[in-house]
């Protein structure tokens, strides 16, 4: 909620990020904020810099610049670190393991935390309780599930690690619109009852501003807007030029 | 009955192809790399175990220790000098294993000198016959202690955390830093886990009459990188048939066709190898991997 | 950060292809002068070294055009220099019909090698590669009759008319200087030329390339081919200016594959002087260091290679001087003082 954004503690702050992707720079300096218990959308077009934002927070592109989450500098940190502090990310794409079966796939998300054996087959149980078809499926290669199933796959693999926050990359890329929408709910319940903070990068900004508390929108490396989700959607001449509906 | 005896000694040449097989392969999903020097570091771990045993320590506490020892080289060297270059073409990687290769001979040639010398058996001699094929105990245990090796390999791989995170590593490595996988200690650690394999191939070797000297895994090397080849070079199942399949045919051909001896065997094996890759590129047991424009 | 890909022209061009040529003309004068100037004994390792140059230019060939590896140039060389001596042994053949007859039979050999690449590529390939080098020897060995095998053949030398103004070394030594001036010219003039290109974009993106039209099959076997011939020669000189060849010369045993490869790599892809300074180095630092302990020599080598593979990745010829002082600049450059305000405004 937007009033509780203020009061609420810091989850993950960005101050001044830069990043680039192989040779081209494609962050030129990015400042944010996550709250404790928030969604925050980061809504831009294609080759906008949102899925550098995201790699880059957690750690897979070279970076510089302050990335602090749960009041620890993460910004020099190693991704497998980031991961056991509580802060994984989903990505583009699904990128699952698809060679490798379901259940591995969910064992997989808690490899760097120091779970037990035990340990790790209860959350992957409880994670296929939360996704049924993952438990229908679970011994099949994830590379033969369907778009929809894979990106819950994803979703539940990034749980597996017991995150405080999750970074969402585009989660309904290439998905029809319907499934999308499941997806979203699914969301929606994982911040509702596990008051999981959420960064969720879309294109569709329509949906995604639906179940956000607060939005960014980025440009050319750069974030040039921000402000609560709810003014942003209403705000039409905003919603033109940025968003493009 | 030459024919099953031919087989028997075929297979028992064809385990040691394997071992060192089965150490490119975990080397090659590991990092995706060949490693043309895993010959020669197996060369280095026979002749550590040698200078172990020729001290008065016994020849399998000896191996053990060369088994650590190479183990720890392995991701040693791979830290040191092929990490810095896995950003670079493959050109410039290859020829970094091509540069181990010769420092490793080198280095074999100085410290232990060209002198061949006996290695301790690790069996007991003689034999049996059955049905009139002569078996000797040194290829019965050969033959098992490879398949004791590849067994425990392959539950390394399926049933524990790590060999999980390793299937991950060689099959997606995006998605493995993702997961927050450590990618680059998973390459360390599958060269590690390659040389102390090729310290295991090397020992066996002296098992078969070979005797430790620099540059006895150039031969073998040669039919291991064969038998890889057409096994498919991600392929565990490929290593081991690649390269009984490689001993086998080396064995039948230097007996059975007049004027080919020793090494000629090579020549054999490279019409199988291009007969198999112009069928199946990718090799026998290799997924096809799909071409990106 | 500057890698040197394969789309890079093996020539350099703009206002640095000049700067090349005037190199380029001092080193073909100094190479010209040598022999004038060092006794006979040198001459004959200079001799050796262009022998080990032309080998590499082959190689650089294929390589450098296509990023195929190759670690059976040896046996290509070995097919010339077996073609020339048992030709010459048993046959009335003139030596410069010997040459050619060897250069054909290796550009035969490799266009046998270059068919299975049409389907088998990179590790793959340099693993057949590989096997067919290692291969080489026992070949020999299997016609004892005819090659000498492990004892070896003589071959006739050059040797120069009676009233040729220079010595039997330097007559040798010019003779392979010829050879690999003509062939550094041709192989100059087929970087300048539409299938060099072609080459190049097949080496880069092979289903990209055929897309644009390369005949993708003709190329690869033509590359193979050429290549195979080139080193060929080189065998088939090194048989007429050494005099004896056996299957234990290193150059025809998988050492000298791994010999040319190592000596490409070392001294980078400039046409004439990347192989001609690999092949220096790769023969002179074993001879100098060998005197005292052969295996050291290997090391010293191999330690070299390596450290040029991790410093200098584009070989000694790719280094430029004017980027040696500078830095190679932080991982993330700081951004120019014009960039857009880093804050977003609040709508």
């Amino acid at each position: 909620m937007t009033t509780t954004r203020d009061s609420a503690p810091t989850l993950l702050e960005v101050n001044d990020l830069h990043a680039r992707y192989g040779d081209a720079r494609v962050l030129h300096g990015v400042s944010l904020r996550v709250a404790e218990g928030e969604v925050v959308v980061l809504l831009g077009a294609n080759g906008a810099g949102k899925s550098t934002l995201l790699k880059a927070l957690s750690g897979l592109v070279d970076r510089s610049g302050g990335v602090t989450f749960d009041g620890a500098d993460i910004s020099g940190e190693p991704s497998a670190r980031i991961v056991r502090r509580g802060l994984v990310l989903v990505p583009e794409g699904r990128g699952t393991f698809a060679d490798l079966t379901v259940e591995e796939n969910l064992r997989l998300g808690a490899y760097p935390t120091a779970a037990t054996r035990s340990e790790v087959a209860a959350s992957s149980d409880e994670i296929m309780t939360m996704f049924p078809i993952l438990g229908e499926r679970s011994t099949q290669r994830a590379g033969l599930l369907s778009g929809g199933e894979q990106q819950m796959l994803a979703i539940g693999r990034a749980l597996m690690a017991r995150p405080r926050m999750l970074l969402l990359d585009e989660p309904s890329l290439g998905l029809a619109p319907a499934v999308t929408k499941s997806v979203f709910e699914t969301l929606r319940t994982l911040h509702e009852e596990r008051g999981l903070s959420l960064l969720i990068v879309e294109q569709n900004a329509e949906l995604s501003l639906g179940i956000a508390d607060y939005a960014y929108v980025i440009e050319a490396g750069l974030i040039r807007v921000d402000g609560p989700a709810r003014s942003i959607r209403d705000n039409e001449g905003l919603r033109r030029a940025y968003l493009g509906y | 009955m030459l024919i099953m005896q031919l087989l028997v000694d075929g297979v028992g040449k064809g385990a040691i192809y394997a071992a060192l097989a089965l150490a490119i392969v975990v080397c090659h999903r590991s990092t995706g790399l060949i490693n043309f020097a895993q010959g020669e570091f197996a060369t280095l771990s026979a002749m550590l175990t040698a200078v172990l045993t020729a001290s008065g320590i016994p020849v399998w506490f000896s191996l053990g220790i060369a088994v650590v020892v190479s183990f720890i080289g392995g991701a040693l060297i791979q830290f040191v000098v092929v990490r810095p270059t896995l950003k670079r073409p493959h050109l410039v990687q290859i020829m970094i294993t091509i540069g181990l290769y010769i420092c490793a001979n080198a280095v074999g040639q100085i410290v232990f000198g060209p002198t061949p010398r006996p290695l301790d058996p690790l069996f007991p001699a003689g034999g049996f016959s059955l049905v009139g094929i002569r078996i000797s105990w040194d290829l019965v245990g050969v033959v098992l202690l490879q398949a004791l090796v590849i067994t425990a390999l392959t539950l390394f791989f399926s049933r524990t955390k790590a060999g999980l995170g390793f299937r991950a590593v060689a099959t997606a490595p995006a998605a493995s830093r993702v997961v927050g996988i450590r990618v680059e200690r998973m390459h360390m650690v599958g060269w590690g886990i390659a040389a102390a394999l090729g310290a295991v191939a090397g020992v066996s070797l002296t098992n078969l009459g070979v005797y430790v000297e620099p540059s006895m895994m150039t031969p073998v090397l040669v039919f291991s990188l064969a038998a890889v080849t057409i096994g498919g070079f991600d392929s565990a199942i490929g290593a081991i048939v690649g390269g009984v399949v490689m001993g086998v045919v080396e064995t039948f051909a230097t007996s059975l066709i007049p004027g080919l001896s020793g090494d000629a065997g090579m020549l054999v094996s490279l019409v199988v190898i291009v007969a198999i890759l112009l069928v199946r590129p990718q090799g026998i047991f290799g997924r096809e991997r799909v071409a990106r424009v | 950060m500057s890698e040197p890909t394969r789309s890079t022209r093996l020539r350099p061009s703009g206002r640095r292809a000049i700067g090349a040529a005037v190199v380029n003309l001092i080193v073909i004068a100094a190479l010209v002068a040598i022999p004038l100037f060092f006794e006979p004994f040198r001459v004959t390792q200079f001799t050796q070294i262009l022998v080990v140059a032309l080998a590499v230019m082959g190689l650089n060939l294929l390589t450098g055009f296509t990023g195929q590896i190759s670690v059976g140039h040896s046996a290509f060389f070995g097919f010339g220099a077996y073609s020339v001596g048992v030709i010459m042994a048993n046959t009335d053949a003139p030596m410069p019909v010997a040459l050619a007859a060897g250069t054909a039979i290796g550009a035969l050999a490799g266009a046998v090698i270059g068919l299975p690449s049409l389907r088998i590529k990179d590790t793959s390939l340099a693993i057949v590669t590989l096997v067919f080098g290692a291969s080489f020897p026992a070949l020999v060995n299997m016609f004892t009759g005819l090659t000498g095998g492990t004892q070896g053949l003589r071959v006739e030398r050059i040797s120069p008319a009676e009233d040729f103004p220079f010595a039997a070394d330097q007559t040798r030594y010019y003779v392979v200087l010829c050879a690999v001036l003509v062939v550094a010219a041709c192989v100059l003039l087929l970087d300048r030329s539409r299938t060099g290109r072609e080459l190049r974009a097949l080496g880069d993106n092979e289903i990209a390339a055929v897309t644009f039209g390369v005949n993708a099959p003709r190329l690869r076997i033509g590359v193979f081919t050429a290549s195979a011939a080139i080193t060929a020669l080189a065998g088939g000189l090194f048989a007429v200016t050494n005099g004896f060849i056996s299957s234990g010369t290193s150059f025809v045993t998988i050492l000298g594959s791994i010999e040319f490869l190592t000596a490409l790599v070392i001294g980078g892809r400039a046409i004439l002087i990347g192989p001609l300074l690999g092949a220096a180095i790769a023969q002179l630092l074993p001879a100098q260091l060998g005197q005292e302990s052969p295996e050291l020599a290997h090391l010293v080598y191999g330690v070299v290679l390596i450290v040029i593979l991790l410093l200098a990745p584009g070989g000694l010829t790719g280094l430029r001087p004017s980027t040696w002082f500078r830095s190679r600049g932080p991982e993330l450059p700081p951004l120019p003082t014009t960039a857009p305000p880093t804050k977003g405004s609040t709508a």
